[in-house]
């Protein structure tokens, strides 16, 4: 039950922990600090029985430990499971394998870390080829073009977040590509005229 | 909230042009976002798990490439007002200037570090940079938690007496050097940081004077040789730079100074790419020689004279104006903590 300076990793002074919100000084770097505390600052920690988990005669045991008592079942796979496997996520129970297994399957969102914005790398990579006069846009407008498609479907971002830059990217890209056609067209009619005899 | 997305956004975004970073209250905890433009990191924090809050009062800039622009449509608004003398450009002049001083407010004033402590960690919220934002979300996020765990009584000895004297004990057994400076140290770090700070106002006083003796050398009416105010020029770089090295050197371990120290790394930065600049731009223009100037190398390198100068001049006031307010919080802080 320590508060901690986030500027010197120092412990602070009892005088933080008088009132549930406190205004001061680090007393080691002197950093200006406001605390606000909560409950579970004051709470004592549990501490786990080892005794309490071992499994007494006639009881159900762990399907991962054989002798560590059972306290809940993995409600995918109906497995029985110690404290120690137990894991709930959006109120369920589930077994470490159904939980890797499900992560392969699709992702848990409640305990997803990290997501690759796919919508904003097609953006980018059909935006920036029109600053450097759209010729980088023959290579980046199929990634782009298959970044979209595959893409469309899979969750971008948990948080709230449109299909935009998807469709801006495509039409940027076909816009890039419509160019492209246009100048080689261009290209090759001019060629063409002047080859033509007067 | 839909079940879709079952989260609203708190107050306080940090939105750079590659990095970001948000803070959402969910159902049973909150989640922080940071990330890239192309990728997002989440961390989830249990309401029922937060032990505290902790906002840390300092100077923060946020995102450098909103400076950047910033100070390009500064710089931008000055040549167009200067050339054209155009009302739409002075008055965009002064809307830009007054942007660059009520963000210079909240970087040097109204700016925190905000960090969640839990059983088994302590995490910076990066969404969080500015105070009043910090207030805001812990406000809200105190009528949710106090649900999960229940109130704490404003006066926490009533009910936790026990563990304040635990804390209390810990307090007093601490080593020396830990927690608890001793008197002598007290006094070397007063004298030292005094002695940082004088030399890095001086510092920047040379570096103010210096830009206005730029402005003045870009105007047509010197009085003196190029090869003098170039020489002068020199002297006063190595002055400037010699100041704030030395100050470095004194308030360098202060951390309460960081980002004094940051901004005198930044001042010293820009100064060797302004002499680099200068120099690029004299061999680049002239070819290293007088007879090979282009026409226009006068009025170029004015223009320049004058960006740069005034560049120089909004840097050395920024320091000066992050001095005092570092000062001032550190002697709060060091007469708070007797």
């Amino acid at each position: 039950m320590l508060i901690f300076c986030p500027n010197c990793n120092g412990s602070l002074s009892a005088r933080f922990l008088e009132r549930a919100s406190v205004e001061g000084s680090c007393p080691t770097c002197a950093t200006v600090l406001g605390v606000t505390l909560f409950p579970a600052l004051f709470r004592p920690r549990t501490k786990i029985d080892a005794q309490n988990l071992q499994t007494a005669e006639g009881e159900a045991s762990c399907y991962e430990h054989a002798n560590k008592r059972a306290v809940a079942v993995c409600n995918r796979c109906g497995r029985f499971l110690c404290a120690l496997c137990e894991v709930a996520v959006d109120a369920k129970v589930w077994c470490p394998n159904c939980l890797n297994s499900g992560q392969s399957g699709g992702p848990i969102q409640a305990i997803e870390r990290q997501r690759t914005l796919y919508d904003s790398i097609a953006l980018a990579l059909a935006f920036f080829p029109a600053l450097l006069f759209f010729y980088p846009s023959i290579l980046t407008a199929p990634v782009v073009i298959f970044l979209s498609i595959r893409y469309w479907k899979k969750p971008s971002s948990i948080i709230p977040r449109g299909k935009w830059r998807f469709v801006l990217a495509l039409l940027i890209v076909l816009a890039e590509v419509g160019l492209v056609v246009l100048a080689v067209f261009a290209i090759i009619f001019s060629q063409r005229m002047a080859s033509v005899p007067k | 909230m839909t079940p879709e997305f079952p989260y609203v956004q708190l107050p306080g975004a940090y939105r750079g042009f590659l990095r970001k970073a948000s803070l959402w209250e969910g159902v049973d905890h909150i989640l922080s976002v940071k990330g890239t433009r192309f990728s997002e990191e989440y961390r989830r924090f249990y309401y029922q798990d937060i032990q505290a809050f902790i906002v840390e009062k300092r100077a923060r800039g946020g995102s450098l490439g909103w400076w950047i622009v910033l100070f390009s449509l500064l710089s931008i608004a000055l040549g167009v007002a200067a050339r054209t003398d155009s009302p739409v450009a002075w008055a965009a002049l002064i809307v830009m200037l007054g942007s660059i001083l009520v963000r210079l407010e909240l970087s040097l004033r109204r700016s925190c570090r905000c960090s969640i402590q839990t059983a088994v960690s302590r995490e910076v919220l990066p969404g969080l940079i500015r105070q009043a934002a910090a207030e805001a979300v812990i406000a809200r996020l105190r009528e949710r938690i106090a649900a999960e765990q229940g109130e704490l009584p404003d006066q926490i000895p009533a009910l936790e007496e026990d563990a304040i004297a635990a804390v209390r004990a810990a307090d007093a057994a601490a080593p020396p050097g830990s927690m608890a400076l001793d008197e002598a140290d007290r006094r070397d770090r007063r004298a030292r940081s005094r002695r940082g700070v004088n030399l890095a106002t001086t510092g920047f006083l040379v570096l103010m004077i210096n830009s206005v003796f730029i402005l003045w050398f870009a105007s047509p009416t010197r009085g003196f040789t190029q090869a003098t105010m170039t020489w002068i020029g020199y002297g006063f770089v190595l002055a400037e730079t010699t100041l704030l090295l030395l100050a470095l050197r004194e308030i360098a371990w202060i951390k309460v100074m960081n980002s004094l120290r940051n901004f005198m790394v930044g001042a010293l930065a820009f100064t060797g790419l302004r002499i680099l600049a200068s120099l690029g731009l004299a061999i680049g223009l002239t070819g290293g020689g007088v007879s090979r100037r282009p026409l226009n190398y006068i009025v170029f390198m004015r223009y320049y004279g004058n960006v740069s100068g005034i560049l120089q001049f909004a840097f050395a006031a920024a320091g000066l104006i992050l001095i005092f307010a570092k000062w001032e919080s550190y002697r709060r802080g060091e007469s708070s903590s007797k």
